[in-house]
């Protein structure tokens, strides 16, 4: 074996003081960091740690510090440690490097770059503690004309939906607290292109199911065990690549769900065979719409990509009732990382490119806009509305309320969270129930803090949010940025 | 039986009239490209066909038995979960695409990509024979079931298209005679086999093909048939290194 130059990314600090030898951390690390040996000894390999927290946030006493590694490169502005090591990783193994989680990279992130506007003294403020405030939002079609039939829309109560997250990529348990928490907060969960396990069943009225390239455990009756359905073309963490659940991760039970045989790997390729243009993609909807009887709006997913607002508006005019957008931030599995960490735009010149070229076409009613990818808070949710998006998908903070500690290793399946993992052992360390509670408690605290900003704006409905760029104020960005964005500079 | 003149209706009003109708056996004459048929149907219904069916015949079926007499278009068995789809004449591209279970039987020639994405899942075991040629990408991403390529309509074109099984990973394809290599995706093996006794796996489509278009079984079986399968069932598994630094 040739030596790797590769050191460890963490290192385990363990307070010898407060250390109990108690082994919880040995028993939760499936990476096998710690090691009780019978003389009573705690041992630690650093390399073995991906940074996911699981043993510091449970261990008793509080003993243990993960902290980065402390072997410091000569500084060097331009050569990062982080590039040093991903060639090192390429020059052991000859592998493109996977990675999970969404783009971590330090571009520039507009939502920090836009500030709201509140009323004073000449429109009153509204409390939304004593008014009514309207958050009900109805995705799909709206532009139906007299005699034709009545386009089916979805009814939210909260404009915040949970992405989509295949079983496989994720634990059943994540899909359950997810799905539980939509039906709660009468919002919506989406499958992902995995299937529709058999346990989810009953919350087809919360549900969103994925048609990928793939095709896994597409049937009349998964198509019509939701409320929708989306035709997924893209994702924002890889746009123009396809998904690839490899083997290690397709359990006897994931298997099932997909209808393909267990533990062997389910390739979905970038396109879908049947759709290589608009008009194909017309085809598809279509066909999915005589397959529900005309029941069920049908969403297309794309990721933000250069020529997006074209893209769209081929979209809208193919039959899409809803246009899910997911820009480079958006999160994943697996993805390669030059593509995770370089391919795309982000998500909110997306929204506000999309939408004014909608609105210039007369054909925005015809559609509603879904923002996706690196949605963080309920300020974030405020601004993609006013820059044009109907509602949101948030993917990432939803696993970070069930736990995620983002440590961007979900590709190898050992979660210690039970998130993105199908071990049976490893999944039952999310208990669906807390889980349920826990992502409802998010879209609660969210809810909370939409209507109180738009109180604050002196906004006591949703739809006066929407596309409302005077809501919003540009700082610290150039002149063509903010036409792009539709907004004037704050002071302007 | 219930019986429709294609002729009467636009594209939206037959789809309609066929769901409204309560006949287990419904005939359809005069079809001239109207699309989506049998599309999305769970039910054992017969639906037999006359004239041209338009794109995505019998997609997302699940259980009934369409007979076409007639050319199918792009489409035809679009992610079938189940039944049997026979057409009496070719199709176009992009059949059988994403199957997963039934039988889709093919007189003449298949477009391009055809079983794109095929696969199987326990007693979900789908199966394409087409009697003439395909073109490129037979079985590409293919994930299991079976293709059979016959040649057996007389025709003096290329058995299959170029690359053929791009991509596969399971599922098993055959052809009827001698396929150059260059055809042929770098990741398949391919072995020649003889007669009733090598070919007894898919004798059942064999005899099923020969009934339904009137062949002679031994006329099928006089001829070798080439299998085709993947070497190398996790292609992609040796191209990525997990970056956990």
């Amino acid at each position: 074996m040739t030596l790797s130059m590769l050191t460890p990314a963490f290192t385990v600090g363990r307070n010898e003081e407060r250390c109990i030898r108690c082994g919880v951390c040995v028993n939760q690390c499936i990476n096998e960091v710690h090691h009780l040996d019978e003389d009573g000894f705690m041992w630690v390999t650093d390399k073995n740690c991906v940074g996911c927290h699981r043993c510091a946030v449970l261990c008793p006493t509080q003993a243990l510090a993960i902290t980065e590694f402390p072997l410091a490169f000569r500084p060097n502005n331009y050569w990062s440690s982080a590039s040093l090591r991903e060639i090192y990783a390429q020059a052991e193994t000859g592998g493109v490097l996977l990675t999970g989680m969404g783009n971590p990279r330090p571009y520039r992130s507009y939502f920090d770059h836009l500030l709201l506007n509140a009323s004073q003294v000449t429109n009153p403020s509204i409390d939304p503690l004593r008014e009514p405030m309207e958050l009900t939002t109805y995705l799909g079609n709206q532009a139906a004309m007299l005699g034709e039939r009545e386009k089916p829309l979805l009814k939210l109560e909260v404009p915040v939906m949970f992405s989509a997250m295949s079983y496989g990529a994720v634990s059943l348990n994540v899909q359950k607290s997810l799905a539980r928490a939509a039906r709660e907060m009468a919002t919506f969960w989406n499958t992902g292109e995995g299937g529709l396990h058999s346990d989810l069943k009953e919350y087809a009225d919360s549900t969103i199911v994925q048609v990928a390239s793939g095709r896994f455990g597409v049937t009349p009756d998964y198509l019509n065990n939701a409320a929708a359905v989306e035709i997924k073309i893209g994702q924002g963490a890889k746009p123009g690549i396809g998904g690839h659940l490899p083997a290690e991760k397709v359990s006897a039970d994931v298997a099932k769900t997909r209808m393909i045989p267990a533990w062997s790997d389910a390739i979905s390729p970038a396109p879908h065979h049947d759709i290589y243009s608009i008009e194909d993609l017309a085809q598809l909807i279509e066909t999915l719409k005589v397959a529900t009887n005309y029941q069920k709006p049908v969403s297309v997913k794309v990721a933000a990509v250069h020529n997006i607002s074209a893209i769209a508006s081929g979209m809208v005019r193919a039959g899409a009732d809803i246009v899910a957008i997911d820009g480079f931030r958006g999160a994943t599995g697996a993805a390669p990382m030059r593509i995770r960490d370089n391919i795309g735009i982000p998500i909110e010149m997306a929204i506000a490119q999309v939408d004014q070229r909608l609105r210039d076409e007369g054909i925005r009613q015809s559609v509603s806009l879904v923002a996706a990818g690196g949605i963080r808070n309920s300020a974030d949710v405020v601004k993609i509305l006013a820059l044009g998006a109907d509602a949101v998908y948030i993917g990432t903070a939803a696993l970070i309320a069930l736990g995620c500690h983002l440590c961007q290793t979900c590709f190898t399946g050992r979660c210690n969270w039970g998130i993105a993992t199908t071990d049976r052992q490893l999944s039952k360390r999310l208990n669906p129930e807390i889980g349920a509670i826990r992502a409802i408690n998010l879209l609660k605290a969210w809810e909370h803090e939409i209507k109180e900003m738009m109180g604050g704006m002196g906004i006591n409905a949703v739809d006066s949010l929407r596309g409302n760029r005077l809501m919003l104020k540009g700082i610290g960005l150039e002149q063509h940025e903010l036409e792009l964005l539709g907004v004037t500079a704050a002071g302007d | 039986m219930a019986v429709f003149d294609a002729v009467d209706y636009d594209q939206h009003s037959l789809l309609e009239a066929l769901k409204a109708s309560p006949d287990q056996e419904i005939e359809v004459l005069n079809l001239n490209g109207h699309r989506y048929l049998g599309c999305g149907w769970k039910n054992s219904k017969r639906l037999v066909l006359r004239g041209t069916a338009g794109n995505n015949l019998g997609a997302f079926a699940d259980g009934p038995t369409i007979l076409l007499y007639g050319n199918g278009q792009e489409g035809v068995g679009n992610t079938m979960s189940d039944g049997e789809i026979v057409v009496y004449g070719r199709v176009g591209d992009i059949a059988g695409y994403g199957m997963r279970g039934g039988g889709l039987y093919i007189r003449d020639d298949a477009g391009y990509r055809l079983g794109i994405h095929m696969k199987a899942y326990q007693d979900k075991r789908p199966v394409i024979v087409v009697g003439g040629q395909a073109g490129a990408f037979v079985g590409e991403y293919m994930a299991g079931g079976t293709i059979i390529v016959l040649g057996v309509n007389g025709s003096n074109r290329s058995l299959i298209g170029p690359y053929c099984g791009t991509g596969m990973y399971e599922g098993e394809i055959y052809m009827r005679g001698e396929v150059p290599r260059r055809h042929l995706a770098e990741n398949t093996k391919t072995e020649v086999l003889h007669g009733e006794k090598d070919l007894q796996s898919i004798l059942p489509y064999l005899m099923r093909f020969a009934a339904h278009f009137s062949y002679d079984i031994d006329l099928i079986l006089a001829e070798p048939f080439t299998r085709l399968t993947a070497v190398d069932k996790r292609i992609f598994s040796h191209m990525y290194t997990g970056f956990t630094g």
